[in-house]
């Protein structure tokens, strides 16, 4: 018996694309989606570095606000003129009057605030140094720098890299604060540094200066550094100029926000 | 017989599901990267608005008459601070010629209607203080905006005292609120 076959008109014959388009595209939409993937991960980096660092800016600000909160430029009429409170932390209003702080800028300096510094060659007070706050971040920013531990409150102007963790030593060191739960600063009771383990830390001092325009005036700068994971920030304000001999009228620049008493003639 | 060129089934499934793979990636980086850009706008909201407030209010603390501030913090959710300026002189919010409100109470909560505020008023004196009019000076208790979730003014054994502020943005329900701190040892002048 013969059969025969017949072709049914209305099945259609289709043809696949080839192979090499799918992989293609494939490939196409694996680099494209890798390229997109690591993109978006690197802008999650960004964001955590950048929230980092903005913490570590308030963090600095608050450290430095809390030292430079000592100043008050308070004249009055007996002739002194108290720059700060000196006994940080203490049990009365103990005041440092600007004349207590200049005479102490010849070696050796012990000066009344264990967190104060000045730049100097040795020889000679110098005013035309770059901050100490530079040197640090100097330190701080460089790879590998090389520690060089402070053993008195003045900074060799030979010194270009110094790290946080320099400036302390047993009889002076920094204000090292960490944070609490509300993001607060908090007293560190680590011995320095690169003791202290937590994620958020910062520190404030003051570094004292010859003002430029006369030798007979210190200019007085506080500073801070803070630190957020691996992010740093590093703040400097300018407090005031005070004449050597501390009598009423020699106070050259005080606060902008300066009391508002004694202002009559 | 006709042929018709076009892809198979196979192919037309195996795109459809690594489309649907890219597809899903794609939509969670893009819900990842819209609650960064979120939160991030929230953070840098909380840190500008707490960071003015608190200048201002640190400086007019600053200028405050050590002898006359007054501190009430029952506990965490309360902070009422009193104090005076210098009588006569112009110093915000003492603004208006004779000058003689120099009496300021700013006050916070973080319960009821005035929640996460600062409240701010002024009288001739601080017994006067009560029956003031207050204004608000910092934060707002709806969500999305800068609430003031903490206020704080600690008297030191020194004569100093220090100054927390926490500005907080709500980041939604299920998310904790993101905060910005600040803080500062303040001396009164006068």
């Amino acid at each position: 018996m013969k059969t025969y076959h017949r072709q049914n008109p209305n099945i259609r014959q289709q043809s696949g694309a080839i192979l090499i388009f799918v992989l293609v595209v494939l490939g196409i939409l694996i680099i494209s989606s890798t390229q997109f993937f690591s993109m978006a991960t690197d802008s999650t980096k960004i964001s955590g570095a950048s929230r980092d660092s903005s913490e570590s800016i308030l963090l600095t600000e608050s450290a430095m606000e809390n030292l430079r909160g000592q100043f008050i430029n308070n004249l009055d009429y007996a002739g002194d003129v108290d720059v700060a409170l000196c006994d940080f932390g203490g049990t009365s209003v103990d005041k440092c009057e600007a004349g207590d702080i200049r005479e102490n800028m010849t070696a050796p300096v012990t000066f009344l605030m264990p967190y104060m510094y000045f730049v100097s060659d040795a020889a000679a007070l110098d005013q035309d140094q770059p901050s100490l706050l530079q040197t640090v971040a100097n330190g701080e920013g460089a790879f590998n720098a090389t520690s060089t531990q402070l053993t008195t409150q003045i900074v060799s102007s030979a010194t270009t890299q110094l790290r946080v963790n320099d400036l302390f030593a047993n009889s002076f060191k920094p204000l090292l604060f960490t944070v609490n739960d509300n993001g607060l600063l908090v007293d560190s009771a680590a011995a320095n540094w690169d003791a202290e383990t937590g994620t958020h830390k910062a520190a404030a001092w003051i570094e004292v200066i010859l003002n430029p325009d006369d030798d007979e005036a210190i200019d007085l700068y506080v500073q801070a550094v803070a630190q957020v994971g691996s992010s740093r920030s590093f703040l400097q304000r300018y407090v005031g100029s005070y004449f050597n001999d501390d009598t009423l009228g020699e106070l050259v620049s005080p606060l902008a926000e300066s009391s508002n008493i004694n202002r009559e003639p | 017989m006709k042929t018709i060129k076009g892809f198979t089934l196979i192919e037309l499934m195996i795109a459809l599901a690594v489309s649907s793979i890219v597809a899903v990636g794609v939509m969670k980086a893009y819900v990842g990267q819209s609650v960064v850009i979120v939160r991030q706008a929230r953070t840098t909201q909380a840190t500008e608005d707490g960071r003015e407030a608190f200048t201002i209010l640190s400086r007019l603390l600053k200028q405050s008459v050590a002898s006359t501030i007054s501190i009430t913090q029952p506990d965490t959710s309360n902070t009422t601070i009193d104090f005076t300026i210098p009588d006569g002189f112009p110093i915000w919010p003492n603004e208006t010629a004779p000058y003689a409100n120099s009496a300021i109470r700013l006050s916070w909560t973080d319960t009821g209607n005035d929640a996460h505020k600062i409240l701010l008023s002024t009288a001739t004196s601080i017994a006067n203080l009560g029956a003031a009019t207050t204004a608000n000076f910092a934060g707002d208790s709806t969500s999305g905006n800068t609430q003031i979730s903490s206020l704080t003014l600690d008297d030191n054994a020194d004569g100093s005292y220090s100054l927390t502020l926490v500005a907080q943005v709500e980041n939604g329900a299920s998310s904790s609120p993101l905060t910005a701190s600040f803080e500062s040892m303040i001396l009164p002048r006068n």
